[in-house]
């Protein structure tokens, strides 16, 4: 049965959100970074109860011919969305991993709204990713590596995607798609 | 006894390379799970979790293939040993399949039973009740919220209705305590006015709010403008731990447009029992959203450690019936090898229990086997080596009459040039039949007493036997073999050749007759003689003198040679004691002969002396007269020779001396090329008083035999090739005993 809903799932799995990143402003000092809804993992989600997790993860890498880029440490940024049945509205907490504050959390009654303010970042300034062009010159070729990962967190998930993984041998992660890393660059 | 510890590390060295792998493996998956049940990852760590997991996931993946394979291979095996017969096959194909069976069941069983059980408590979960416990908890937290949401725009829109009727010109100060004494009176945590340009013209808040841990939150920006575009909504806020419903209201205040913003604060009490319904009716609905995958993955761990019990449990069989298997198999390969007569097989099996034990016994017993084959066959040899060495011809019979057994004596005795080949063969086909017909009688009347102990279980009868050109005497003696319960077990027929026994008892017999004889003829003899010789001398000066003379001397000479004869007589009967010296054969034969050769030009003397001779305890002056009388004989046969012309060669007499190292014999042989002895004479020759010379006396070859005798030596003749006669003397290099005279002189 797990095989089957595995099997059944294999093109939702694999369609990988794609994050859009753009500048926020003329003077290219801060991005904006939306990722495109899957509406049925997203509702299959959250009408169970679940909270649907989106990590957004941005670094700084320069170009280097005969070796791999070098990146600085990702700036982390954690938005989530759950469903709560008793207020019957969403619940949208921020977290930027490391910021020594609690979490933002936002309860909103649309789950259009909530949606929205989970899947974007309205704006991150270069600055907070690390982006200095003392420390990035345009001849080293800077550019933001950004990567999405979305997972639909639960207990019960947990065990599932664990055995989800035994049956098919660590390939297939269930209730969790990866952008991979993706590349922006900020120098034309 | 091996101890434990020596059968473990014998057991792992002789496991093989498979079943090591897999013990290796496992231990790497099982320290693999441990480590990860020990160190659990964190959320972020997605990648190292992954490979952690892929690692494992593919360990137990590798240890099920491999448990598979390996049983499945022991059970083709097994399977394709049964089909072949292969000793054991059977009894490692039953005690495998009975352990199977033993653990299969109750495991098949207890698996129904914990899946029926696990669906029937899953299903459980989800039953009606539980539904309508869960839903109707969530509808109660709902309501109740509901009913602080709309308590809250309700308090708020009065308020709002209150200050909507406020006279104008209050001041900030005045406002502010007017709204609190409404906060108060309202229960409110938290109550705002605020601008369209969203400043606050009033700010009041219960006094916990000025403690960082309660301070209510930011007013939602979104709402606020809501609110100020005159739109309502009550909202559910959150700050850390503590929770709020918070109402926008639009209102108009001094003529503009304004939001109200009342808040209240959940009671924490609340919060917590919402926070439990919540997270109940959350876990419900994961439950029920995972509901067969989980059922499923249980199921699924259920079988793998069904699975696992069961391949341990046909190992375990496997193992065991090997472990009670092998032994027996071994023991039967030796019973089979013991069979076929290989007793240095021993099994090699180590155990303490029953099983070594018997392995222990068994190898004992052929140990004892064979030290028992190797005492029979010593005694066997000891048997075989006496009857080899026996002067009796012994032949044995088994109850179908083939031959059992013949030494050396029998097989010389009656002329066998390969006795081995006698083995298994009838007795009457093996014997001449001349043998066969003297002694089938007596194995009749043998046969005819049966096993009857009070009978006489033994037969003998004297045969004549033609052996070597001369007629032997034979006393054959039949006996059967009866075992100790009165079977008879076959014959044994013992040939005692009793020819020189009975040349010697006739020879002494001729000596007493010849003693005897001598002394009754001796006695009147000389009465008569010296009458005679009176009677000569009376009548010497008659006329008939001549005629008396004559008379007379005719007695006296007739009286002469019967006293001749009797002394020849006497002589025989009383033949001198030998008195042996060490002397050289060659050189006394050689002075014996010369005489003869110097006499008898006519004939041809040649003597071929051995060099390797010893020197021999004899009596000279007896063998040299021994030697003499042989000579004699054969230049007698030369001269009576009336065929002689037709010889190739003339007339020749060969002496020949050569001594056997082995046997410690020094012969003398005497050839002539005369006519030779007749088959018919050849034992009588050696007997008193045979001769065929016209003048002889017959005693000359019975001296000779009787100093033989004396010398513990043999005589023979043989014919010689390509005529004539050849005796053969064989002597001792040293006898025994010194002879003694059996016949007192006379």
């Amino acid at each position: 049965m797990i095989l089957l809903q595995v099997i059944a799932a294999l093109p939702v799995m694999f369609a990988v959100p794609e994050p859009v990143v753009n500048w926020t402003d003329a003077g290219h000092n801060a991005l904006r970074l939306e990722v495109p809804e899957r509406e049925d993992f997203s509702a299959e989600c959250l009408k169970n109860g679940l909270e649907l997790r989106y990590r957004f993860e941005m670094r700084v890498c320069r170009r280097r011919m005969l070796w791999t880029d070098g990146c600085d440490a990702a700036r982390v940024q954690i938005q989530s969305v759950q469903y709560d049945p008793i207020s019957e509205g969403y619940r949208v907490s921020i977290d930027l991993i490391g910021d020594k504050e609690s979490p933002k959390v936002t309860h909103m009654q649309s789950e259009s709204e909530a949606m929205g303010l989970a899947l974007r970042i309205p704006s991150v300034a270069l600055s907070e990713i690390g982006y200095s062009t003392q420390r990035f010159p345009a001849e080293k070729e800077p550019y933001i590596g950004i990567r999405v990962t979305a997972d639909c967190k639960g207990d019960y998930n947990e065990t599932i995607s664990q055995i989800s993984s035994f049956i098919t041998l660590g390939l297939l992660e269930v209730g969790s798609t990866d952008s991979g890393w993706v590349d922006f660059r900020l120098t034309p | 006894m091996v101890n434990r510890k020596k059968r473990v590390l014998v057991w792992w060295r002789k496991s093989g390379m498979g079943l090591r792998l897999t013990f290796f493996l496992l231990a790497i998956g099982l320290l693999a799970s441990l480590l990860a049940l020990q160190h659990p990852q964190e959320d972020t760590q997605y990648a190292g979790r992954n490979l952690l997991f892929f690692i494992l996931v593919n360990l137990n993946v590798i240890i099920i293939c491999v448990l598979a394979f390996l049983i499945g291979r022991n059970v083709v095996k097994l399977i394709f040993d049964r089909r072949r017969n292969i000793l054991g096959a059977k009894l490692k194909l039953r005690l495998a399949v009975a352990f199977v069976a033993l653990s299969m069941v109750p495991t098949v069983f207890l698996f129904l039973l914990a899946s029926g059980l696990l669906n029937r408590v899953m299903e459980g979960w989800f039953s009606n009740q539980i539904e309508r416990s869960v839903t109707g908890a969530v509808e109660v937290a709902r309501y109740h919220f509901a009913t602080l949401k709309e308590n809250t725009q309700s308090v708020a829109e009065r308020i709002a209705g209150e200050i909507s009727a406020l006279p104008n010109g209050q001041s900030t100060e005045q406002l502010a305590d007017w709204a609190e004494a409404r906060r108060k009176e309202a229960a409110l945590y938290g109550l705002r006015l605020i601008r369209q340009d969203g400043e606050p013209i009033f700010k009041v808040f219960n006094a916990a709010a000025s403690i960082s841990t309660f301070r209510e939150p930011e007013l939602d920006s979104g709402a606020l403008q809501k609110a100020l575009d005159g739109a309502r909504n009550v909202l559910y806020e959150e700050h850390d731990a503590s929770q709020y419903v918070r109402a926008y209201l639009p209102i108009q205040f001094a003529g503009q447009a304004a939001a109200l913003v009342a808040t209240t604060r959940v009671n924490p009490e609340l919060v917590q029992a919402l926070g439990v319904v919540n997270d109940s009716y959350k876990e419900y609905e994961q439950l029920k959203l995972f509901r067969m995958p989980i059922k499923s993955s249980v199921l699924l761990t259920l079988g793998m450690i069904t699975g696992l019990i069961l391949f341990a449990a046909i190992w375990i069989g496997f193992y065991i019936a090997r472990e009670i298997a092998v032994p027996i198999q071994r023991l039967a390969e030796g019973t089979r090898a013991v069979a076929k007569g290989n007793l240095d097989f021993q099994i090699r099996v180590a155990g303490d229990d029953e099983i070594g034990l018997l392995v222990q016994l068994f190898n004992q017993m052929t140990a004892d086997l064979k030290a028992s084959r190797e005492d029979v066959q010593q005694r066997r040899l000891y048997i075989e080596t006496i009857l080899s060495n026996l002067a009796v011809g012994v032949i044995g019979l088994d109850t179908s009459g083939c031959i059992t057994s013949i030494n050396s004596a029998a097989a010389e005795l009656f002329s066998l040039a390969d006795p081995a080949s006698m083995f298994g063969r009838q007795w009457k086909e093996a014997l001449r039949p001349e043998i066969v017909e003297q002694i089938s009688p007596l194995l009749e009347a043998l046969a005819s007493v049966g096993a009857d102990p009070e009978e006489l279980a033994v037969r003998e009868h004297e045969l004549s036997v033609a052996a070597g050109g001369r007629e032997l005497k034979v006393v054959c003696t039949l006996g059967r073999i009866i075992d100790s319960r009165q079977r008879v077990l076959g014959t044994v027929l013992l040939f005692d050749d009793v020819t020189e026994l009975t040349k010697a008892q006739h020879m002494s017999v001729w000596r007493e007759v010849a003693r005897r004889i001598a002394h009754e003829i001796k006695n009147p003899l000389t009465p008569i003689q010296l009458s005679a010789q009176r009677l000569k001398r009376l009548i010497a000066d008659s006329d008939q003198s001549q005629s008396v003379h004559e008379c007379a001397q005719t007695i006296v000479e007739n009286v002469d040679s019967i006293k001749r004869l009797a002394n020849e007589f006497s002589n025989f009967a009383r033949m001198p004691t030998a008195e042996f010296t060490l002397g050289n054969l060659n050189t006394l034969i050689a002075d014996a002969i010369a005489p003869f050769a110097e006499s008898h030009s006519d004939i041809v003397f040649q003597f071929i002396a051995d060099s390797r001779m010893p020197e021999l305890s004899m009596d000279r002056e007896q063998i040299r007269r021994c030697v003499m009388n042989l000579v004699d004989n054969a230049i007698a046969a030369l001269e009576r020779d009336s065929a002689g012309a037709s010889r190739a060669e003339g007339p020749k007499i060969v002496v020949r001396t050569y001594y056997d190292k082995r046997t410690k014999l020094a012969s003398i042989e005497v050839a002539d090329n005369g006519p030779g002895v007749p088959d018919s004479d050849k034992t009588r020759i050696f007997e008193p008083y045979f001769t065929t010379k016209p003048s002889g006396s017959g005693l000359g070859l019975a001296i000779v035999t009787s100093i033989v005798a004396d010398h513990q030596g043999k005589i023979r003749v043989y014919d010689n090739k390509p005529r004539g006669a050849k005796f053969i003397v064989d002597l001792p290099l040293a006898p025994k005993v010194q002879t003694q005279r059996r016949l007192a002189s006379a």
